[in-house]
C-alpha cells in the first residue's frame, strides 16, 4: 500500500505514540473526579441510569417492617387486590411480623426489585454494558437484578429467585419483563404472597431532571391477585454513596439466627 | 490505608466467625415500644459488631445499688458505618448515656435511638436514624389501614 | 528522495511525515482514553493448586508465627479436615485474593466510572471505583479497592481486609495489614484475562510476592451461574404459615 523510505519517520512516530501515552492522563476524567462526589450531577442522557441511588421512603399502609416502606401497595396507595387465599396468608404473616415474629424464611431473599426497593437505608448501584443492565442492591441475599438487553426469555426457563428479566427501550423508558420465579424470594419484607406464575412488567425512567429513578411495577399473578395491579417506587440519585460488603456473621451463641440479641 | 491497629480483631469486640454468604436477614423490630423512650447511663460491658445485628451491653446502676445489664440493639454494620459508627467506637469500660425504645416485654433490652459517647459526641442508633429518615420523631406515620380482607 | 509512495502516487515528504506523526499521536490518545473492554464472563484457564505457589514456583515466605498457623491448617487439610475453613462449604466468604483463584465463574461489568466484578460464588460483588478514591471505613473480605487505568492495564489497589479468610485452600493466613496490587490486562486478542496479584503483608510474609492468574473468556450469553445451581447458604429461620409454608 505504501512503502517507507525513511526509518527516522517511523521511529519518530513510535516515540510520539509513546509520549502521547505517557502525557495523556490515563483517566481522562481526572478533572471530573476533583468535584465533590455529592454534587456530581446525573447524566443528561435519559437512557443512562448508571450510578448510585438510594430508594425513597414510601409511607406504608400498615405499620410493619420498621425501617422499610412496608408491604407492597398499589400506585394509588391501596392494598393489593388479594384473592381470599392470599389475603388470609398475608394477614397471617402481617400479624406475626407485627408481633415481632416474622414467619418468612428471609434468607435467601429479596431477589425481586420491589423487595429491595422497600429498603430506604441502603443504596443500589446501576451499571450497564451493551448486553445487560444491573441493579446491584447492598441489602438482600440475591441482590443483583440482571436485565438482559440483547435477548428474549429462554424457551426453557428454570425458576429462580430473581426470575429472568429482559428489557427494551420505549423512548427513554426501560421496559423490563420478568417471569420464571421460584418462591424463595419476596415481593416485600412482610410476606405478600406470590406463586411461580408471577409475571411483572417494570417501567423504569429518569424523572426530576435525572435526580430520581421511577419504577412502575405491574404485578400479575392470578393465583394471588384478582387482577393485575401496579406499584410505584422511586430512588434518589446519590453519587456520594458506595456499596459495601454485606456478609452475614454468625449470631452470638444462644441467639436464633435472624433474631436480635 | 487505615492503621490496622485501629481495627481491634482479637478482643471481645471481635467479629464473630462468618457463617453464611451475602444475605440480609430481615429482623423484626416490632417488639420494641416506640411510643416511649427510656434513658440509661452506664458502663459498656460488651459490644458486638455483628452483621446484621450490632448490639451493646451496658451495665446500669439501679437506684437500690444493684446493677442490671441492658442489651441494646444498635443497628446493622453497613448502615451504622454511614452514620458515623466504626467497629471500635465503643470500648469496654466507656461511660455512656443511651436513649432507647424499650422491649415490649418490659425486660432490660431495647433498640438504640441515640448514644452519648465519653467524649460528648452523639451517635444515632438504628431507631434514631430511621426516625430521622422518616422526618419525624416517632414511629412510621402510615395510616392505620385495615389489613387486607 | 523527497517523497513517499502512497498507493503508487508520490506524496510530498512533508505531508506524509505529518500524517505519520498525527496518526501516531491519535493512536496514543485513543489507547489512553479508551481502555480495554473487560466485560464478559471469565473462568480460570487451569486449576490453581490448593497450596499457594508464587509466580516463580515458590511457597510464599511466611514469618514464624504465620508458618505455625499454616502448618497446623495444612496438616488438617491434608487429613481431610476442613473445619477451619468456612469457605470450604461453599458459603463462607473466601475473600481476596482467594476468590480470584477459584474455579467458579465471575463476570466483569465495566463502564467509564467503575469496574464491577460479579462472582458466581455466593452471589457476591466487588466494586472498583475509577473516578473517586474511597477511604476505608471498615474491614471487608474484599478489602477497600480503588482502581485506575494505566493505559492498557487496570490497576486495583486494596487494603483493610478482614483477616479471617485464607490465601489458599490449605489455610495460609493473612493479616488485616495485607495490601494487594492487581494488574489486569487482556491477551490473546481479548480472549484471555491476566490478573497479576502482588501480596504485601509484613505481619505475615517476610517479603511481598506475586502470583499470576489467567482466565479464559466464556462464550457470549454464558450465564454466571445456572439458576438451579444457586447455593442456598442461608442459616435456617423458623418458618410457618397458615397455609403450611411459602
Amino acid at each position: 500500500m505504501f512503502e517507507m523510505r525513511s526509518v527516522p519517520i517511523f521511529g519518530s512516530a513510535l516515540v510520539l505514540c509513546a509520549l502521547s501515552l505517557a502525557l495523556v492522563p490515563a483517566s481522562a476524567a481526572d478533572d471530573e473526579a476533583a468535584a465533590p462526589a455529592r454534587l456530581a450531577p446525573p447524566s443528561s442522557d435519559l437512557k443512562d441510569f448508571a450510578g448510585y441511588y438510594r430508594p425513597d421512603y414510601l409511607k406504608p399502609l400498615v405499620k410493619s417492617a420498621v425501617g422499610t416502606s412496608g408491604p407492597i401497595q398499589t400506585v394509588d396507595h391501596q392494598m393489593p387486590p388479594f384473592t381470599p387465599k392470599a389475603s388470609a396468608e398475608f394477614n397471617y404473616r402481617l400479624s406475626k411480623e407485627q408481633a415481632g415474629m416474622p414467619v418468612m424464611d428471609t434468607t435467601p431473599q429479596a431477589g425481586l426489585p420491589s423487595a429491595c426497593l422497600v429498603g430506604f437505608l441502603s443504596p443500589v448501584l446501576v451499571i450497564a454494558n451493551r448486553q445487560q443492565m444491573f441493579f446491584i442492591f447492598e441489602s438482600g441475599a440475591a441482590p443483583i437484578w440482571r436485565i438482559h438487553l440483547d435477548r428474549d426469555h429462554p424457551k426453557k426457563l428454570a425458576p429462580s429467585t430473581n426470575g429472568d428479566s429482559v428489557g427494551h427501550w420505549e423512548g427513554n423508558t426501560l421496559v423490563v419483563d420478568t417471569r420464571g420465579f421460584n418462591t424463595s424470594g419476596h415481593l416485600d419484607l412482610v410476606g405478600t404472597p406470590f406463586s411461580r406464575d408471577l409475571h411483572t412488567v417494570t417501567r423504569i425512567s429518569k424523572i426530576n431532571g435525572g435526580h430520581q429513578l421511577e419504577f412502575l411495577i405491574t404485578v400479575n399473578d392470578p393465583e394471588n391477585f384478582t387482577q393485575p395491579f401496579t406499584t410505584r417506587y422511586t430512588a434518589a440519585w446519590r453519587p456520594d454513596e458506595r456499596l459495601m460488603e454485606n456478609e452475614i456473621d454468625a449470631p452470638p451463641p444462644g441467639a436464633p439466627p435472624g433474631d436480635p440479641p | 490505608m487505615m492503621n490496622p491497629r485501629r481495627w481491634p480483631t482479637t478482643s471481645l469486640f471481635a467479629v464473630m466467625p462468618f457463617l453464611a454468604s451475602v444475605a440480609s436477614a430481615h429482623h423484626a423490630t416490632s417488639m420494641y415500644d416506640r411510643t416511649r423512650t427510656v434513658q440509661l447511663e452506664g458502663t459498656v460491658r460488651e459490644q458486638l459488631w455483628v452483621n446484621p445485628h450490632c448490639s451493646v451491653t451496658v451495665t446500669v446502676k439501679n437506684a437500690d445499688g444493684t446493677t442490671t445489664d441492658w442489651s441494646v440493639e444498635t443497628g446493622t454494620p453497613n448502615i451504622n458505618l454511614r452514620h458515623g459508627w466504626r467497629r471500635d467506637t465503643l470500648q469496654r469500660g466507656d461511660r455512656v448515656r443511651l436513649v432507647i425504645y424499650p422491649h415490649k416485654d418490659g425486660g432490660p433490652s431495647g433498640t438504640l435511638v441515640r448514644i452519648t459517647l465519653p467524649d460528648g459526641r452523639e451517635l444515632d442508633g438504628a431507631a434514631g436514624f430511621i426516625d430521622k429518615e422518616l422526618g419525624n420523631g416517632g414511629d412510621a406515620p402510615g395510616t392505620s389501614a385495615s389489613p387486607a380482607k | 528522495m523527497n517523497s513517499l509512495r502512497l498507493t503508487g502516487r508520490r506524496v510530498p515528504r512533508t505531508c506524509s511525515r505529518a500524517a505519520w506523526l498525527l496518526s501516531s499521536w491519535l493512536c496514543g490518545v485513543t489507547l489512553a482514553q479508551n481502555p480495554p473492554d473487560l466485560n464478559g464472563v471469565w473462568q480460570l484457564s487451569s486449576p490453581v493448586p490448593a497450596l499457594m505457589k508464587t509466580a516463580d514456583g515458590q511457597e510464599p515466605a511466611l514469618n514464624e508465627h504465620a508458618q505455625a498457623i499454616y502448618s497446623q491448617h495444612r496438616a488438617a487439610y491434608q487429613a481431610g479436615d476442613r473445619s477451619f475453613d468456612a469457605a470450604a462449604n461453599g458459603c463462607g466468604d473466601p475473600g481476596m485474593p482467594r476468590i480470584m483463584m477459584m474455579s467458579d465463574r465471575f463476570e466483569i461489568v465495566q463502564d467509564a466510572d467503575r469496574v464491577v466484578t460479579l462472582f458466581a460464588r455466593g452471589n457476591r460483588f466487588r466494586v472498583v471505583e475509577l473516578k473517586r478514591s474511597l477511604d476505608p471505613v471498615d474491614l471487608f473480605y474484599f478489602g477497600n479497592p480503588n482502581g485506575h487505568w494505566d493505559h492498557s492495564e487496570l490497576v486495583v489497589e486494596s487494603s483493610d481486609f478482614r483477616e479471617s479468610s485464607f490465601i489458599d485452600a490449605a489455610g495460609m493466613p493473612h493479616s488485616d495489614a495485607m495490601t494487594l496490587t492487581e494488574r489486569y490486562r487482556l491477551s490473546k486478542g481479548g480472549k484471555e484475562l491476566i490478573d497479576q496479584i502482588t501480596v504485601s503483608d509484613p505481619k505475615t510474609f517476610k517479603t511481598p510476592w506475586t502470583v499470576i492468574m489467567r482466565y479464559r473468556k466464556l462464550p457470549s450469553h454464558t450465564e454466571l451461574l445456572p439458576a438451579d445451581q444457586q447455593v442456598n447458604c442461608a442459616p435456617p429461620t423458623p418458618k410457618g404459615s397458615s397455609q403450611g409454608g411459602g
